[in-house]
């Protein structure tokens, strides 16, 4: 599966990277901030985007709508520290296909993508 | 001297002028009629007394008497009269007498009309001081009333309303321009009030803002670095980064734990300060409570047999509680490890629930532990007290577990609290208001 993963934090891409190649056997490209997510996504075809909500130049929200603007239907799940019920709600509202909280843990993280995208088949 | 008070003083002072007055001239009037009654009488008591006056002796005391009603008279004419009846008499000159009376009483006549007609112009005269008075009374008592209407009461009443409408949440309380009044100034007061209560409340919303911006940094910069130390850790003790000498791997997964009980710390810190800022918003559902029991349960299996003390439900009614299901979990899950982690291995914790008509459902954990002593039960619900275990090294919490079940709780307009009895146990309960049998749901919903 071919997976964009959009996040700022150089660390954590790195772990995202590993558990998501090593363990998911997925191939992962790495946008490090908004902009370039925004352009990857729009220009090459993805199964699916990871995106997190704080970032540089464009916050995934943002992302998120200009993407949904553009009917590009790979399927996005939000990647994000803010806890808010409001904050998921208002990126699930905006058609995220589903909500990670952060810290994630690696050997869930497959799984839980596994599962949002069964989900959303099933849907 | 304020406005107000000034004019009514004003118009209460016309008011006891015009009293004062009208006492006076109505006094006046009285004395004047009563003059002139006294005249009529005295005429017709002197008229009397001529007529059997020529057939009186002249004593002399009888003629003291006539010159004493002489000089009681007040018009000169009637004296000069009277003199000569009495010069007449004294002479004993019959003839000359009765003419002179006869002159007297000619004079006479004419002199009680007069007196008589200055009575009736007394009288019409205090009929009219009385109208004209009780007209102007009547008047000033009609503008004090109105003025007092226009000026104090409808005003009052209409600051009153404005005061029930911002109490009641709408605060256009604006009054314009203020008459330059009593009632000005109060509204002027009211305005800088209002416009003091305002102006704190967007300071307060600013800083409600500010909280929870805050909290939202808070979490993402405390969060991200978590994410980077947890998912570290956790590829390397999972072996897919290739297998690790014992001792190291050993060092990793202490490293893991603690990690693990820090981002504990991190939710558990960041969920206090949401209650507190009010960021906690309920999602109240009717939740069936056997279902929310057996998943917290299940849950916490892995807590259960790390402590080899074993989770006992006892019989549930079938029943649904309204509230938030994510936070009665957590609640639940907070009591039950406590419960765990002081309770002697093998001992059973237990769920028991309690629900009596028209009471507050009650739900307990009971375990068989140490209890505790009132010092201890003292401190359970503050914020970072933690009841410490010298026997049992593996109790470690955050000290805010039961802060948060407490005002998750309290949001819920329930009660916790805890029962104990030293060495033999303790049982944690909290209670929720708002809970109903769940076929009974099924009959409001079919209704």
């Amino acid at each position: 599966m071919k997976i964009l993963l959009a996040e700022d934090d150089v660390n954590i891409v790195q772990i995202a990277k590993i558990t998501l190649e090593k363990i998911g056997k997925h191939e992962v490209t790495v946008a490090v901030d908004g902009r370039i997510c925004f352009e990857l996504a729009s220009k090459n075809a993805y199964d699916l985007i990871l995106l997190d909500g704080m970032m540089p130049h464009m916050d995934g929200v943002t992302v998120l709508k200009k993407l949904k603007e553009m009917n590009i239907s790979t399927p996005i799940i939000f990647l994000s520290a803010k806890s808010q019920e409001a904050d998921i709600k208002e990126v699930l509202d905006l058609g995220a296909i589903g909500y990670i909280q952060k810290p994630f843990e690696p050997k869930n993280l497959n799984e839980q993508i596994n599962t949002y995208l069964k989900q959303r088949s099933v849907a | 001297m304020k406005p107000i008070q000034l004019r009514v003083t004003i118009i209460i002072g016309i008011l006891v002028t015009l009293s004062c007055i009208a006492g006076f001239l109505g006094y006046k009037d009285y004395s004047k009629i009563k003059k002139a009654q006294s005249e009529l009488h005295s005429i017709l008591t002197l008229r009397e007394i001529l007529d059997i006056l020529p057939k009186k002796d002249r004593k002399d005391s009888f003629i003291k008497e006539l010159q004493s009603y002489r000089a009681n008279m007040t018009l000169e004419q009637r004296q000069v009269l009277f003199s000569d009846i009495i010069q007449a008499f004294t002479a004993n000159n019959s003839s000359l007498l009765q003419k002179r009376i006869q002159a007297f009483i000619n004079y006479e006549n004419g002199y009680y009309k007069i007196v008589h007609k200055q009575m009736e112009f007394y009288e019409k005269q205090i009929l009219f001081h009385s109208v004209c008075f009780l007209v102007l009374f009547l008047a000033s008592l009609i503008f004090l009333k109105s003025y007092l209407i226009g000026n104090v009461f409808e005003p009052l009443k209409k600051t009153t309303e404005r005061m029930i409408d911002f109490l009641n949440g709408k605060y256009s309380y604006y009054f314009g321009t203020p008459p330059e009044n009593e009632m000005g100034e109060l509204q002027a007061t009211f305005n800088s009030m209002a416009q003091e209560v305002l102006k704190n409340m967007e300071e307060l919303k600013a800083l409600d803002v500010a909280k929870s911006d805050f909290l939202n940094i808070a979490s993402h910069e405390l969060r991200t670095p978590m994410t980077s130390i947890k998912g570290s850790l956790s590829l390397v003790t999972s072996g897919v980064m290739g297998e690790l000498d014992p001792e190291i791997l050993n060092l990793m997964k202490i490293a893991e734990t603690e990690t693990d009980r820090l981002v504990r710390l991190i939710n558990d810190i960041l969920d206090m300060a949401k209650i507190d800022a009010k960021k906690l918003p309920l999602k109240l559902n009717w939740i069936n409570l056997n279902s929310l029991i057996d998943k917290t349960v299940l849950s916490l299996q892995g807590l259960s047999q790390t402590f080899d003390v074993p989770i006992e439900v006892k019989e549930i009614p079938n029943i649904s509680i309204h509230a938030d299901a994510d936070r009665i979990q957590q609640v639940l899950t907070n009591l039950l490890s406590n419960a765990i982690k002081f309770s002697p291995v093998k001992k059973p914790v237990e769920i028991l629930v309690e629900a009596e008509p028209q009471q507050a459902i009650k739900i307990m954990v009971k375990d068989h532990g140490k209890g505790m002593t009132p010092q201890e039960k003292s401190i359970l619900f503050q914020k970072f007290r933690q009841v410490t275990s010298p026997d049992n090294p593996l109790v470690k919490g955050t000290g805010l577990g039961l802060a948060i079940a407490k005002a998750l709780v309290e949001e819920h307009r329930g009660i916790i609290d805890v029962h104990t009895i030293p060495n033999e146990g303790s049982t944690f309960y909290f209670t929720l208001p708002e809970w109903k049998k769940d076929n009974e749901i099924q009959e409001n919903i079919a209704a």
